[in-house]
């Protein structure tokens, strides 16, 4: 089930650095919201750039209520940051494709840069339960950017923070904690999921790939209609073609996707 | 009071039609909007074989309006004469964009149309400026626009638009020849031919370097088109371009449109669509006027 409703926003504050957690009365979308599944949303206001934006669910409450997450890198967002409990957003959703657990699978490595961290936290909160083990690691620049809130500490949820500067947790790109997560999984049967920059996702799936792993990505791309319709949001698949982020993601199996196209090398 | 109007043989409950490029192939927007407002609805451009687009970015955002350069991607006639017309249920029309790199590939398009009795008419695409071949090249001028029209009215009784683009100089002229070689009707205008160019990078913001411009500021210039257009031909002119309020689509019909197309819009605004077919209405009301006819075109009166 598709919804778009006017959404009361009941709470927007400041989590880090320029990053920011909203809260949207949303309506009965809220039960229907899966981990990867994302909103789209326009405000109300005249000077609102032309499109909505689309932003990765983070939580549900399962009855009226969702939270995303975002990081103010333009005009939009920089207004979503202005925005005050009971101002209205128009929201299009849960748009797109979930993560998927696949059968006989009991241990995720989630792997979360930046922007990227808030779905993970919602598949871990979804999922963690009926697997064996998860580990999710946390890539940010600085610690500062860390934005895992305090609800993210979920039971049975193992998790490792990089920094590139080092100032919180190990030093280094969020993608070198991959390989070790993966080798101490035992006889696990292993899955990875990542979400975040462009290049730590064809990292990840390098090394998954690598590993013969089931591989799912969330992509970002910039987006018009959410719905398929216009074809904007473009992604380089493997033999040619394109795949279209808003309907056939944002959650890709990896190897659908022609990482050297899409990175540019 | 009645909303319909008719564009040559093609009769619409309304006089708003969905823009090719902006709906999909037909569905993707149900649940979304009420597509049973629309008089009619126009698919993406379909081709003779699939088309791969444009690499993204394919949109550039300029806060008053959009660039797009999609570049036409889709799956090609076969896919879309076979399992997606024949799954499609739409509650208004559906017409069917047609384009091509050669002539020969808008006739083999419209060939595979014959007899679907879904498709209530075709628009002819002469003026996408995303595509090297085909496209443009053809709304450019005024034999190869003739070239096309008359090889598509060839291969089908159904009712034709051309799509014009926005191109001034010669306009009139393309017109003429789309009308000459049995157009139905034009639809004015296509994108405008644009560029976005990223100070940071040095580089054209989209993948496919320039792109079509579409939204509020394409309003002003292809009103203008309309206006000028209306008066020289003797078909019916469906206006589009940056139509984003009930007043907007009533300056097209006042410039002589019979019909619009709203695109851009739909992007920001769902409920954009009902806003403005319920605005016509109440200026109707207002004014006292039963069809569209009674106040198409009341603009290109001169003051005695």
């Amino acid at each position: 089930m598709k919804y778009c409703s006017r959404a009361a926003i009941a709470g927007n504050e400041r989590i880090a650095d320029s990053f920011y957690l909203m809260s949207l009365e949303v309506g009965e979308m809220a039960a229907d919201c899966r981990p990867g599944e994302f909103i789209h949303l326009r405000s109300l206001r005249a000077d609102w750039p032309y499109l909505r934006r689309p932003f990765s669910i983070y939580s549900t409450d399962g009855d009226d209520r969702i939270e995303i997450v975002y990081k103010v890198v333009g005009k939009a967002t920089s207004m979503m940051s202005e925005a005050m409990p009971g101002d209205v957003l128009d929201v299009m959703g849960p748009l797109g494709t979930a993560f998927a657990v696949q059968p006989g699978v009991n241990h995720v490595v989630a792997v979360g840069g930046g922007v990227g961290i808030p779905p993970l936290v919602f598949f871990c909160q979804r999922y963690a339960g009926a697997m064996d083990g998860v580990d999710l690691l946390v890539g940010a620049a600085t610690a500062s950017e860390i934005i895992v809130p305090v609800s993210l500490i979920v039971e049975g949820v193992k998790v490792t923070y990089f920094t590139e500067d080092g100032s919180k947790g190990e030093k280094g790109l969020v993608t070198a904690g991959l390989d070790g997560a993966l080798d101490s999984t035992g006889g696990a049967q292993a899955e990875v999921i990542a979400c975040g920059p462009r290049g730590m996702l064809a990292e990840v799936a390098r090394v998954a790939g690598e590993r013969g792993l089931p591989c799912q990505v969330s992509v970002e791309e910039i987006m018009a209609c959410g719905v398929g319709a216009c074809l904007s949001c473009a992604v380089p698949r493997v033999g040619g073609g394109y795949l279209h982020a808003c309907k056939d993601g944002p959650v890709f199996e990896s190897t659908l996707i022609d990482w050297e196209r899409w990175t540019g090398r | 009071m009645n909303l319909e109007v008719s564009i040559g043989r093609l009769k619409l409950a309304t006089p708003m039609i969905g823009a090719s490029g902006l709906f999909g192939f037909g569905d993707e927007y149900a649940g979304f909007i009420d597509l049973s407002r629309f008089g009619a609805l126009i698919t993406k451009t379909i081709t003779a074989r699939p088309r791969q687009g444009n690499p993204p970015p394919r949109i550039v955002d300029l806060g008053h309006g959009l660039i797009n350069s999609i570049g036409l991607e889709n799956p090609g006639i076969d896919w879309f004469a076979g399992e997606c017309l024949e799954n499609l249920d739409l509650p208004c029309a559906l017409i069917v964009s047609v384009g091509g790199d050669t002539v020969e590939d808008y006739k083999r398009v419209t060939a595979r149309l014959a007899g679907k009795a879904n498709v209530a008419g075709l628009e002819v695409n002469i003026s996408c400026p995303n595509v090297d071949r085909g496209g443009i090249s053809f709304g450019r001028d005024p034999e190869s626009t003739a070239a096309v029209i008359e090889a598509v009215r060839g291969e089908t009784d159904l009712p034709l638009i051309a799509k014009l683009p926005p191109l001034p100089a010669c306009i009139n002229d393309v017109a003429a020849a789309a009308v000459a070689a049995g157009a139905d009707a034009l639809a004015v205008s296509n994108t405008l031919p644009s560029i976005s160019i990223d100070i940071e990078t040095e580089r054209p913001r989209l993948g496919g370097r320039t792109g079509g411009l579409s939204g509020p500021p394409l309003k002003p210039v292809a009103l203008f088109l309309v206006y000028r257009l209306a008066p020289l031909v003797d078909v019916p002119i469906i206006g589009i371009g940056g139509i984003e309020t009930s007043g907007d689509a009533i300056e097209y019909m006042l410039a002589g449109a019979s019909a619009f197309e709203i695109g851009s819009v739909i992007f920001k605004w769902l409920n954009a669509p009902s806003d403005i077919l319920m605005g016509i209405e109440e200026y109707m009301d207002e004014k006292g006027y039963e069809s569209i006819e009674d106040f198409r075109g009341n603009a290109l009166r001169k003051e005695e």
